[in-house]
């Protein structure tokens, strides 16, 4: 199974990695328990920078899509052909999307939304 | 007498095997790349023109032929002159020294040829295996078990031997110098495994093989080089110092065919380099 990630696309190139991990393990080119290179191999092999493969090894970490254990290295998770299917991004948008809705029902003006978002992040 | 005899004959033997049959088998092979996979057809290969690789093989081949002359003048001069075998060891390994210098500097352009390839194929496109590579994807459990336990020998050797307080004998240093050979020849297998690749447009079936062999030879040369060691501190123990020039041609042999494997070593897939806009 090979990745391709193009540094000229406009999508990140962690969000590209993530997204080509979690479609090889829907279509199971990848199975659970399946080993997955190193950060510094996946980093030296698709010439990027450590940070770059660390950053994305950490979101499919925190979606479950992926395990690290310990000095034994990175495998795909058991439980990664579902957690695949979540996309936190798009629920993150959908749930604001509907927060916002309520605001603007409300009367509340964009940049008061803009104000208080930026108080609270 | 008959050791000189010997150590002449494997001295020749030296002469051909690392300077004339060797180097010729390589420039065969690099001809042959010329002639499948011109410039017309494989661009990407070849990032300087097709002229200056001729002129660094025929230079390559002329510093063999000039090291071969020299050889042979070496060996007539051994032939007539007296001497003790001490000076034959010390000859053997300053004539090795200089048989490899162009295979090292051959070496050296090819790294220099990697660089302009990367620069002349800019590349947004990246590719890699989603695999983990793992020691045992390139050497077999047992052949790492010999060498580890060739290595062990070793040193249960040389507390052996240092019982016996020989005068020559380097003690302790010699288990710390085949240790730092062998770390340093770890680090080697580390890089290559997952180190960046040094042809950026090497297919991943040929990058494997090639660590294979890197690996192969950088093990067996651990292995002989022990071996090397030992059979010396034994030959020294012994009194037959007499041998140890002829043992010495015959390990430089070995490393040199070793060696020589990973250049030998044929790439299978050369649609990497065409000037295919769907591989750009």
């Amino acid at each position: 199974m090979e990745i391709i990630i193009n540094i000229d696309d406009p999508v990140p190139v962690f969000s590209q990695m993530i997204m080509q991990i979690k479609n090889a393990v829907l279509r199971e080119k990848v199975k659970p328990g399946d080993g997955l290179p190193s950060i510094r191999q996946l980093a030296n092999d698709l010439e990027l920078n450590q940070k770059t493969v660390a950053k994305a090894y950490r979101l499919l970490e925190r979606d479950s899509v992926i395990q690290t254990r310990g000095y034994r290295g990175t495998f795909v998770h058991p439980d990664a052909k579902e957690n695949s299917n979540v996309d936190l991004n798009e629920w993150v948008t959908t749930k604001l999307s509907e927060t916002i809705a309520v605001f603007k029902e409300s009367g509340v003006t964009d940049s008061e939304i803009r104000i208080a978002f930026g108080k609270l992040m | 007498m008959t050791e000189h005899a010997l150590f002449h004959l494997f001295l020749l033997s030296q002469i051909l095997v690392i300077s004339y049959y060797y180097p010729n088998r390589l420039l065969g092979r690099l001809n042959h790349v010329f002639e499948t996979y011109p410039p017309a057809t494989h661009p990407r290969l070849y990032p300087k023109p097709i002229e200056s690789y001729r002129t660094s093989h025929r230079n390559y081949m002329i510093a063999n032929r000039i090291i071969i002359l020299a050889g042979f003048f070496l060996l007539a001069g051994l032939i007539i002159t007296p001497r003790s075998g001490d000076w034959d060891k010390a000859i053997l390994t300053w004539f090795f020294m200089l048989q490899i210098v162009p295979l090292f500097l051959l070496d050296l352009g090819a790294l220099r040829e990697f660089k302009l390839m990367r620069n002349a194929n800019p590349n947004a496109t990246r590719r890699a295996e989603l695999r983990p590579r793992h020691l045992f994807d390139f050497v077999s459990p047992a052949y790492l078990g010999v060498a580890i336990a060739t290595y062990i020998a070793f040193a249960a050797f040389i507390i052996f031997v240092n019982q016996f307080e020989f005068p020559w004998f380097g003690g302790y240093q010699n288990v710390v110098g085949i240790t730092a050979m062998n770390l340093f020849f770890a680090g080697i297998v580390l890089w290559n495994m997952y180190g960046k690749k040094p042809n950026p447009l090497q297919a991943n079936e040929d990058r494997m093989r090639q660590i294979e062999m890197s690996v192969k030879v950088l093990m067996f040369t651990s292995i002989a080089a022990t071996i090397f060691i030992s059979l010396s501190i034994v030959l020294s123990a012994f009194e037959l110092n007499h041998l140890q020039a002829i043992v010495q041609a015959v390990y430089f042999q070995i490393l040199a065919v070793a060696s020589f494997q990973c250049y030998l070593q044929p790439s299978t897939n050369f649609e990497v380099y065409k000037d295919d806009p769907a591989l750009a």
